[in-house]
């Protein structure tokens, strides 16, 4: 089982939300409006380069689109050993995380 | 299109940074953004920024993952990582030093010497086209000599090779400008066109022309830089007044450039053209240097062979001068730096040797460091972090410490050039320019980026290849590390001390070479000597009487002084490296036949010169005031009276010298043999030396050699102040102590044993510490066999010769192999060795002696604590 890093799973989390629609923008534009996080399309296309060759992401090519200056798009989407990772990662961290969040708030005020 | 663009460097950024489809994606990626965010009304400003942001973010992202897979999963450690490698070395400064500061200096040191060599050797002189300007020499036995006027002209007008020749020689004049006192300067005599040779331009006025040569023509002369700023602030209204040169009116006719390095005469500040005496019109008075400025594509070689061809005419031409003498051109640059390139090559090696050592330790405290992570680097490893990357860390670590070794060396070759130039020898030529320059630092800088890469990179790989679970298991000691590294350790250890013994021997041949050449006993007293060398004015002294009379009041006035001993007068004083030779004849017979008669050199002293140098009188007796003005009387050294007359009493002979082989000898009556004495200089050969009465021939220059029982600084300073009181036109004298003089003589020698003394000992010292860390890791791991065996009863002196023995064979290996490296690269020590062979017994004995010493010292440490184990102790933390 492949361990995900935290990015990794941002990223793996967008391509499912976005079903068909998971292309680099979107995915950008998705990590930014639920994060407030501003990533650049190099490390998405690092990341997603690097899950896809450990076989948990799936693409496919496609022409141009709007005000893309003619520029192609790839289109990913989560294989099923993706999916797998993705559900343990987050098992892992919420098994952890269960009932703490509320502790988590109070460490703050010390 | 229209509206705002994104920021094109920007673009070119990614252009640039990214490659293949990703560079598509990533284009197209922002391009949509930008376009989106324009036409959501975000402002064009704000989006060029973010488009600018993310598309430096993008690069770097790629760079990253780029590293990444080249490392397979590992990542190219980002400026996180940096700093806390550097935290990680903070926590151990014992190690960061040790590895710091040896590999700083050994880098240091090479690039100090590197800078040396390169200053010296490898840079072109600063002159323009300074591969056409070559020395012109006569040769006599193979060996250059000086020209003589009408030969060197000769070669200048037959040579069509030489664009430009220069005939120049060195000495000193008498200058007065203005009201000024009258002054000793250094200067050199020329013949026209030396400007044209030189490539250069005077900075003010004119070059010396062929009518400035001419007879009677009227004086002129040229200043140095310095002289003219000091003297006449720079006034470039000075070209055209007179100034007293040597007691004659003389016109200035140009200024010398500044900064030139002029290669004939560095000190000179006065040129003046040769006077047309006779000594310039003499065909066989060889006292001439000749520099050419070859045409422009002419090889050396061709030259050489042209003034072969000139010669063979000249010789046919005046065959009872040239006879058997040949020319030779040989490159100026090679002449230059003649003397002092084999020991800047020798030195250039042995700090490439320490350099290699010092990679042997610091790749061996690489390798221990790696090992004692081995635990650390294991879990990791086991936790999926890729061997690469752990390599690549253990590297980058390497090339951090490296990078503080570099910056360590810049500062100490910045020091030991500093140190190098004020303590060098006064004449190694060019010296004065050298300095850590960019160049060096780039070279350096290279060096010290290649030994990173290779004593990290090996150590590194080296230690991840060891099968990480099993140090898991054992903790990093036990089944991993068994014998072949242990022998590896050991080999690294011989290594070490290899390399330290042929430093060592090499330090050790040459530091006896010195001890041999300040112990020589030169046949003169040198302490509390202080010689005066006077020049008077021609004009003012002008017949004999006048010079004899103000020679013996200043010798009486010196030899009045209390704690004044003896003083004497001489022409040449002792380690000056001058030299007249003349043919001589004996006993009436006509001089011999040319190349076949006897010579010898000349000297012209006063009795009181061989009683103040304690000089020994052999036969015979010295000068004294009874042969003022008597029958021309002569003495000779030793060698000279047996060379001439073997062992038949040379007292009472008559020996004659020439200056022109047509003119009858001028004879002289031998009245005492002296003995022979080191002249020139401590390692010059003895030249047998006809010695003339000075006060029967008082010339324009000549020392006052002074012993004297006080202070020799009060005596400097009272022969500086008074002499010049004596009469008019007598200059400040040039007052030295003939201790400096020996001192200067032994310069370059000292400078190189001093320097190797200290490469050395770094070497000794990297050696000791990498035989004692070696062994005492080996002991520490066999702590708990060694605890075991004393509780079972084993004998601890056994134990401990035990590990002296285990310790001692790669010691003794190493210094065997070094010995043998020492006897191969003897070659290269040879020629800089005085009275001395090569393969020295007693330093190579003394260097095996003290490595031998050193290295048991740094075993018998870890054997006695191996012998003092306590086995409880060993067992439980064992």
């Amino acid at each position: 089982m492949s361990i995900l890093g935290e990015f990794e799973q941002l990223i793996l989390w967008a391509v499912l939300r976005l079903g068909d629609e998971a292309y680099g923008v979107s995915i950008a534009r998705e990590i930014e409006e639920r994060t407030g996080r501003d990533v650049s399309p190099g490390s998405i296309y690092t990341a997603l380069g690097r899950l896809e060759d450990r076989g948990l992401v799936h693409s496919r090519r496609e022409g141009g689109g709007a005000g893309r200056a003619g520029r192609p798009r790839k289109f990913y989407r989560l294989r099923s050993a993706g999916a797998r990772s993705l559900e343990e990662s987050w098992s892992h961290l919420s098994a952890m995380a269960d009932g703490q969040i509320d502790r988590l708030r109070g460490v703050g005020g010390g | 299109m229209t509206g705002p663009r994104p920021p094109a460097w920007a673009r070119w950024a990614v252009r640039l940074g990214v490659r293949g489809e990703t560079r598509d994606l990533v284009e197209g990626d922002l391009e949509e953004r930008f376009a989106a965010e324009v036409a959501r009304g975000i402002g064009p400003a704000e989006a060029r920024r973010r488009y600018g942001r993310r598309a430096l973010a993008s690069v770097g992202a790629v760079w990253r993952g780029v590293w990444d897979e080249r490392g397979r999963g590992g990542a190219m450690p980002g400026w996180g990582e940096v700093k806390r490698m550097v935290r990680t070395l903070g926590r151990r400064p014992g190690y960061t030093a040790a590895v710091t500061v040896t590999l700083g200096l050994a880098l240091g040191a090479a690039a100090a010497v590197f800078s040396v060599v390169d200053g010296v050797l490898l840079r072109p002189l600063a002159l323009p086209r300074p591969h056409e300007l070559v020395t012109v020499w006569m040769t006599q036995d193979g060996e250059p000599t000086n020209l003589s006027g009408p030969n060197g002209l000769d070669l200048r007008d037959g040579v069509g090779a030489f664009e430009e020749l220069v005939l120049y020689s060195r000495g000193s004049v008498l200058l007065e400008a203005g009201e000024g006192p009258v002054r000793q300067m250094p200067a050199v005599q020329l013949t026209d066109g030396v400007f044209a040779t030189l490539g250069l331009a005077p900075a003010v006025g004119r070059d010396l022309s062929p009518a400035d040569l001419a007879e009677g023509a009227p004086p002129v002369a040229l200043l140095s830089h310095g002289l003219w700023t000091e003297t006449f602030g720079g006034d470039p209204g000075v070209v055209g007044r007179s100034v007293m040169v040597d007691g004659r009116s003389t016109e200035i006719v140009g200024i010398v450039p500044e900064g030139v390095a002029v290669p004939l005469a560095p000190d000179a500040r006065v040129w003046v053209p040769f006077r047309n005496e006779g000594a310039f019109r003499a065909r066989d008075l060889i006292w001439l240097g000749g520099l050419a400025r070859l045409a422009p594509g002419v090889d050396v070689g061709v030259a050489r062979a042209e003034a072969e061809s000139v010669w063979e005419g000249l010789r046919d031409a005046h065959p009872d001068v040239i006879l058997d003498a040949g020319v030779t051109v040989l490159p100026l640059q090679a002449y230059l730096v003649d003397d002092i390139r084999s020991a800047l090559w020798l030195l250039l090696a042995a700090t490439g040797l320490l350099l290699a050592m010092a990679c042997v330790s610091v790749g061996g405290l690489y390798l221990a460091r790696g090992r004692a992570r081995g635990a650390e680097l294991a879990l990791r490893a086991s936790m999926g972090a890729a061997r690469r990357r752990i390599v690549a860390e253990l590297v980058g670590e390497g090339l951090l410490l490296t990078g503080a070794a570099a910056a360590l060396g810049a500062g100490v070759a910045t020091a030991l050039v500093w140190g190098m130039r004020a303590f060098g020898p006064a004449d190694l030529p060019r010296l004065d320019g050298v300095a850590v320059d960019g160049r060096v630092l780039g070279v350096g800088a290279v060096v010290a980026l290649a030994v990173g890469l290779v004593t990290a990179g090996i150590p590194a790989v080296r230690a991840v290849a060891a099968a990480p679970a099993a140090r898991l298991v054992h903790g990093g000691r036990g089944a991993v590390g068994g014998r072949g590294e242990g022998r590896r350790r050991f080999t690294t250890v011989g290594v070490q001390v290899a390399l330290a013994t042929v430093l060592l021997a090499g330090a050790a041949v040459l530091g006896r070479s010195f001890l041999t050449l300040v112990q020589v006993d030169p046949g003169y007293r040198i302490d509390g000597i202080v010689t005066a060398e006077l020049e008077i004015s021609p004009e003012v002294y002008g017949d004999a009487e006048a010079r004899r009379d103000l020679y013996r009041r200043i010798q009486a006035r010196v030899a009045a002084e209390p704690g004044v001993e003896e003083a004497g007068w001489a022409l040449i004083r002792p380690l000056d490296d001058s030299r007249i030779n003349y043919e001589v004849a004996v006993d009436g017979q006509p001089v011999g036949a040319p190349g076949e008669a006897p010579s010898a050199d000349l000297q012209l002293a006063s009795g009181a010169y061989y009683r103040a140098l304690e000089i020994r009188l052999l036969q015979g007796r010295l000068f004294e005031d009874r042969d003022i003005g008597g029958p021309p009387v002569a003495l000779v050294t030793e060698s000279l009276a047996r060379d001439l007359w073997g062992d038949v009493p040379a007292v009472g002979r008559r020996i004659g010298w020439v200056v022109d082989r047509a003119d009858e000898p001028r004879w002289h009556e031998v009245v005492g043999v002296v003995a022979d004495v080191k002249q020139q200089s401590l390692q010059a050969e003895t030249h047998g030396t006809l010695i003339l009465d000075f006060l029967q021939r008082p010339q324009g220059g000549a020392t006052l050699t002074v012993r004297t029982s006080g202070d020799p600084a009060a005596l400097t300073r009272l022969l500086r102040d008074e002499i010049p009181r004596m009469g008019p036109g007598i200059p400040e004298p040039d007052v030295s102590t003939l201790r400096a003089a020996r001192s200067a003589d032994v310069a370059p020698q000292r400078f190189l044993v001093l320097l190797l003394g200290l490469f050395s000992g770094v070497a000794v010292t990297l050696a000791a510490v990498g035989t004692y860390a070696t062994l005492a890791y080996a002991t520490a791991r066999r702590r708990v066999e060694m605890g075991v065996r004393l509780a079972v009863g084993a004998d601890p002196a056994r134990l401990r010769s035990e590990v002296v023995r285990q310790g001692m064979v790669p010691v003794v290996a190493g210094l065997a192999l070094g010995l043998v490296g020492a006897l191969g690269a003897a070659g290269a020590v040879r020629g800089l060795l005085f009275e001395v062979p090569a393969r020295d017994p007693l330093s190579l004995g003394l260097t095996a002696a003290l490595l031998g010493a050193v290295g048991l010292a740094a075993c018998l440490i870890p054997a006695a604590r191996a012998a003092r184990t306590d086995p409880v102790r060993s067992l439980r933390e064992g």
